[in-house]
């Protein structure tokens, strides 16, 4: 009968996971070059795309989203972050989707505004600043994106 | 020299278990801070969110099924507070060093569950993740060895306590290398995540000045940072950064192979992080005091305790 070799047995458990934790790590790389990363959803283990995406002269420069809502009164009212109830990032969350139209974005807006106004459309604009070689220059705001409310979602809110 | 002697040589070296009960005491003490100073209004915030944002990771999910919660259903309040407070008593132990691998392992299955739970609402970031595998690997090996009540504990049991046992700094594992490696390769993949990321969706053109630039503007804006919005304005120092980040970037994975690299590697490392902080307003804490894995503490507490001062001369020393 084979005696345990107990520090044999610790090697090979210690081996097993550094193998395990740095092969996951390692495979977000072909993961990311191959358009297909998960990002965070399997955080702990995440790629790091921070900072990626090159800018241009000339560029509005998006510090944050304006979002503006057109009500069944016609009239029109910007909405904040404090008045959804959200901090920063996931009122930047919400506005990045409301640009590209994203259903579940809209169900969430209309499920967050509770004014009790009907909400019609919903528009997405950058601030006033462009990138120049000497920094921040003011411009107009840009339109990044509108979206119209769709009737269900409109019943959503009544 | 065959594979499995290499791979030994390379995971398995007797190294000092000073090193890994500094470590251990250092990121539980930040982690701690963090927990108290941040997460806790973190988690606050998200308990009051509805329900209609709640997106579980798996990860958060794996952790809550001891709890009896359905697949990817919301814990209550009460849990995740009761979690919280939990996950701090576990982090004074680990600090303290009493029943240190048990008391570990609960608070790094806390503060993942926990910062898992912040990051299930659709915004997540990068800034824990390493620190995670890092309160793991501690709590994996021997990191309560020494500077701990178990080392207090142990010793008092000890039958000659005054003559048995090696000096504190020279006792070594082959057991106490393996997490400070891990952790030590782990950060060059964190690196050439970051550095493939901009290559990929950028190419060269990312180091443009302009790139920099607009994020500097960008986060100047929302964070209300002074600094990034005037240092915005200097373009070509700003694209000479550009190409020094990605060197940086793509080439710390030398450290592993040249250990001497780091005392190049590692002030960089720390510049590119503060000023990160100052202009972009970007904290990564965790990585600045992870970057501690690559300090090596017995050798520089011996030196420390063992460095001579010159004497003026015809100046005896002073004896105690």
């Amino acid at each position: 009968m084979l005696a345990f070799d107990r520090e044999r047995f610790l090697r090979w458990g210690a081996s097993l996971l550094v193998s395990a934790i740095l092969l996951a790590q390692a495979a977000t790389l072909p993961l990311k070059l191959s358009g297909h990363s998960p990002h965070t959803w399997y955080w702990p283990i995440v790629d790091y795309p921070m900072y990626e995406h090159a800018h241009q002269v000339g560029e509005h420069v998006v510090s944050e989203r304006i979002v503006e809502v057109e009500l069944g009164d016609g009239t029109v009212e910007r909405l904040s972050a404090e008045q959804l109830g959200l901090k920063f990032w996931n009122f930047l969350r919400l506005a990045e989707g409301l640009q590209k139209g994203n259903r579940v974005a809209l169900l969430k807006l209309t499920s967050l505004y509770d004014r009790g106004q009907e909400l019609v459309k919903v528009r997405v604009y950058s601030p006033p600043i462009m990138l120049s070689k000497h920094g921040a220059q003011k411009t107009t705001p840009k339109l990044l994106g509108e979206a119209q409310v769709e009737t269900q979602q409109r019943k959503a809110l009544r | 020299m065959s594979i499995s002697s290499a791979w030994n040589r390379f995971w398995f070296s007797p190294a000092p278990y000073f090193d890994l009960a500094v470590l251990r005491i250092l990121f539980v003490a930040l982690q701690l801070f963090m927990l108290l100073s941040a997460s806790f209004n973190h988690l606050q915030y998200a308990l009051t969110l509805p329900t209609e944002l709640y997106l579980p990771l798996p990860a958060l999910k794996l952790l809550l099924l001891p709890f009896g919660l359905d697949w990817g259903a919301m814990p209550s309040p009460d849990l995740i507070n009761t979690v919280f407070w939990l996950t701090l008593l576990f982090g004074f132990l680990s600090l303290a060093g009493l029943l240190t691998n048990v008391s570990l392992m609960l608070f790094c299955l806390g503060n993942v569950l926990l910062q898992a739970f912040i990051y299930s609402f659709g915004d997540s970031h990068h800034r824990e993740a390493i620190m995670m595998f890092a309160l793991l690997v501690l709590a994996l090996g021997p990191s309560g060895r020494v500077l701990s009540l178990d080392y207090l504990l142990r010793w008092r049991q000890r039958p000659n306590p005054g003559t048995d046992g090696v000096p504190l700094l020279q006792a070594r594992s082959p057991f106490a290398a393996w997490p400070v490696r891990l952790l030590q390769c782990f950060f060059p993949l964190m690196y050439l995540s970051a550095v493939s990321s901009k290559l990929a969706t950028s190419g060269l053109g990312w180091a443009n000045g302009y790139t920099l630039q607009y994020y500097m503007i960008q986060d100047g804006m929302r964070w209300d940072s002074q600094l990034g919005l005037f240092l915005a304005q200097f373009h070509y120092p700003i694209l000479l950064l550009q190409y020094v980040i990605l060197l940086f970037q793509a080439t710390f994975f030398l450290v592993i192979f040249f250990p001497r690299l780091r005392w190049i590697y590692l002030p960089i490392g720390l510049c590119f992080h503060i000023g990160i902080y100052l202009t972009l307003r970007a904290p990564f804490p965790q990585w600045m005091m992870l970057y501690a894995i690559y300090i090596p503490w017995a050798t520089a507490f011996t030196w420390l305790a063992t460095a001579r001062v010159p004497l003026p001369a015809g100046k005896a020393p002073l004896t105690p």
